[in-house]
């Protein structure tokens, strides 16, 4: 039987780790497998002495990752509460990903027009 | 309004998988290439035309193997690699190390040919003997072995001459299949080497070990394959062209620049091989997403400081490829600003490629499974790689590359396209009589005494075999310019090549079979004390460097 003692004892993020729900877990995987990515991309770059590329992925990672922390942490607007800041931050957290994913995926700078190497081609 | 975090996380959840898939390619493969077929083209590169059907082979004086892939072999008439390297810019400790490390290895070069045993082995299955030949090629170094079934004209892949216009003789029958090695070259971002310090050392040593290496493998797989008792020739950047080879056998995909990129370690591979008879299991042309990548990124394109590297493909001789303009890029390299003794050194292309990255780490690991499955995710990790490395020219590969390649555009405005190739064809590949005045001058060159042979663990050698009183002897047979060399049957002792008899020892339960490993073991074998030895004058010649490309009894060819 527990204990109104051993109750308080149990630490409140354990509490809230039990009470997830499926979709809940799945979400922090897909995460956790998100930023472990980064991060191994991240300390890749310091490995091959690439201390700027480093410090890139750093912020990649911030940018990456921070989105899904918040989202999974600190989203929980009211049941029934209206459009209120907690879903400006849920849009804002969309954009930043569909920017630099658009930034990532779309164009191809490379490929068209003058290149930005100084190459004898100009 | 209910509670919305459910749906948010949902939304979530979906965002990512939906994005993990297009960018991993996992589960679906995304973004694949055409492949066609040997007969209508390599891999994702068709032919396109009737005019393949009429290219057969190409003279050395063609300069470059232009309808597949480049693989540049020699400078002008009586260029080596001594020469263009041995220039006033290389510092003398550089050139130690080169001449040390040897820029290719003239003892497995004479591996490279040779005559056969008469007495075939018997063999396992085709799965195992593959599975045997690839396991040796990775034991004597190479990091990946791939196979190319040669089709029914072995002949096209080869070239007609060497280097002084003697003409190969390439028996369809004796040349089956192509045992490609590639092996790891790592990478060069360095600074052009005008000075003795790390840099040039590495370089030098790098790039001289890579031949050397290079040698060494094709020389033992070609030496071994032949103790078998089926035909082998070896090759460098020799009579073959590595580089469709590679790509025919699934090695890699050919590249923008005109080489072949390899998923793991991008194009810093060299290529060698070994033509032969031995019945394998050929591979086939592979899809790693190169061909896609090359069409979106202009990096070598960008870089290359003689613009040999063209921005589009083309139809050229009934391919559709990307022709690069091997007459630039060897201009700067190998004839350099003033003469050969002013020659360059380049490869910004190949160290500039974003598929050229360190084989030993995860992140990069992963990165080489994106390329490999996914459109969507080469453009990612495409434009990563430009954020990440290329963005601002001031650091990274901008800054290593700024001085090669601002040394190369000199050279490159200083001969204006044409003038090397007069030339060269003047007075370098297409005079006949220039190409042969080496030859002439050292008629032995070609069949140069042994250096001492290649000793291997011969697993297929049966009690049979050991029992025949022929087993061992070599017999009569033609080199690769046709040249008849009397064997054991006309009572003469074989090819002049292996001036050691091969010997065969049973070492426990092993058998080592081959022709003593070096002079020293010639002297063991013929049971003479290591002091005896000593005082021994040496039948070969232990030559390096340029020592080697000037000494008559050295095959100078196959550089």
């Amino acid at each position: 039987m527990q204990t109104a003692k051993m109750a308080t004892t149990v630490p409140k993020w354990v509490m809230r780790l039990v009470g997830l729900t499926w979709y809940e877990w799945l979400a922090w995987i897909i995460q956790a497998g998100l930023v472990a990515t980064f991060v191994v991309v991240t300390s890749t770059q310091f490995q091959e002495s690439e201390a700027r590329a480093g410090w890139i992925m750093i912020l990649l990672t911030i940018l990456f990752g921070g989105p899904g922390f918040w989202l999974l942490l600190k989203y929980r607007p009211a049941p029934g509460s209206k459009f209120n800041s907690f879903d400006v931050g849920a849009i804002i957290c969309f954009a930043v990903w569909a920017i630099l994913l658009f930034y990532l995926i779309v164009p191809l700078p490379q490929a068209g027009g003058p290149t930005p190497f100084g190459s004898p081609v100009q | 309004m209910r509670d919305r975090r459910p749906f948010v996380i949902f939304g979530f959840i979906a965002w990512w998988i939906v994005l993990g898939v297009l960018i991993t390619g996992f589960p679906i493969k995304n973004g694949q290439q055409v492949m066609y077929p040997p007969d209508k083209g390599l891999g994702p590169n068709p032919y396109v035309g009737e005019d393949i059907k009429n290219v057969q082979r190409f003279s050395m004086k063609d300069f470059t193997s232009f309808m597949f892939g480049n693989q540049p072999s020699r400078g002008p008439k009586g260029t080596t690699f001594d020469q263009v390297n041995r220039r006033k810019e290389i510092p003398p400790m550089a050139t130690v190390v080169h001449d040390t490390t040897r820029f290719g290895c003239a003892e497995m070069v004479e591996g490279f040919y040779g005559p056969v045993n008469p007495q075939k082995v018997q063999l396992p299955s085709a799965e195992e003997l593959t599975q045997f030949i690839k396991d040796a090629g990775k034991y004597f170094g190479a990091v990946d072995v791939a196979i190319a079934d040669l089709g029914p004209n072995p002949a096209m892949w080869f070239w007609e001459d060497d280097s002084f216009g003697y003409q190969i003789e390439v028996k369809p029958e004796e040349h089956r299949y192509a045992i490609v090695f590639a092996l790891e070259e790592k990478n060069s971002t360095h600074p052009y080497p005008t000075a003795v310090n790390l840099d040039s050392l590495k370089y030098y040593s790098k790039q001289s070990k890579g031949y050397w290496d290079d040698d060494y493998v094709a020389g033992h797989l070609a030496e071994m394959i032949r103790m078998m008792g089926y035909h082998a020739w070896g090759h460098n950047n020799s009579f073959v062209r590595s580089v469709p080879l590679a790509v025919l056998a699934g090695m890699g995909e050919y590249a923008r620049f005109g080489n072949m990129i390899t998923l793991n370690w991008g194009s810093n591979v060299r290529l060698s091989s070994v033509t032969t008879d031995l019945p394998l299991i050929a591979g086939h042309p592979i899809d790693i997403g190169v061909h896609d990548f090359c069409n979106m990124c202009t990096r070598c394109y960008d870089y290359c400081p003689t613009q040999a590297i063209p921005r589009s493909e083309m139809d050229f001789m009934g391919v559709h490829k990307y022709v690069d303009n091997l007459w630039k890029c060897r201009r700067a390299t190998v004839v350099g600003l003033k003469d050969l003794t002013d020659a360059s050194t380049c490869t910004i292309c190949r160290d500039v490629c974003p598929y050229v990255k360190d084989t030993a780490y995860l992140g990069n690991k992963i990165g080489r499974i994106i390329v490999s499955r996914s459109h969507i995710g080469r453009r990612f990790l495409l434009n990563l790689d430009y954020l990440l490395y290329s963005q601002w020219n001031k650091h990274g590969i901008g800054e290593i590359t700024k001085q090669r390649r601002e040394r190369l555009r000199e050279v490159s405005l200083k001969y204006p396209e044409g003038d090397w190739c007069q030339e060269w064809l003047g007075k370098g590949a297409a005079s006949l009589e220039a190409r042969r005045s080496y030859r002439q001058k050292n008629p032995a060159g070609i069949l140069a005494v042994a250096k001492g042979g290649i000793g291997i663990v011969h697993p297929f050698y049966s009690k049979e075999d050991l029992a025949d009183p022929n087993f061992g002897k070599w017999p009569s047979w033609v080199d690769p310019w046709g040249r008849f060399v009397a064997g054991y049957e006309q009572g003469e002792p074989g090819a002049p090549r292996l001036d050691l008899r091969p010997t065969v020892r049973v070492i426990g339960t092993a058998v080592l079979s081959g022709v003593g490993g070096s002079p020293m073991g010639l002297y063991t074998a013929q049971g003479l004390t290591p002091e005896e030895a000593k005082k021994q004058v040496p039948a070969t010649w232990p030559g390096s460097g340029y020592e080697t490309a000037t000494n008559p009894f050295s095959n100078a060819y196959a550089w």
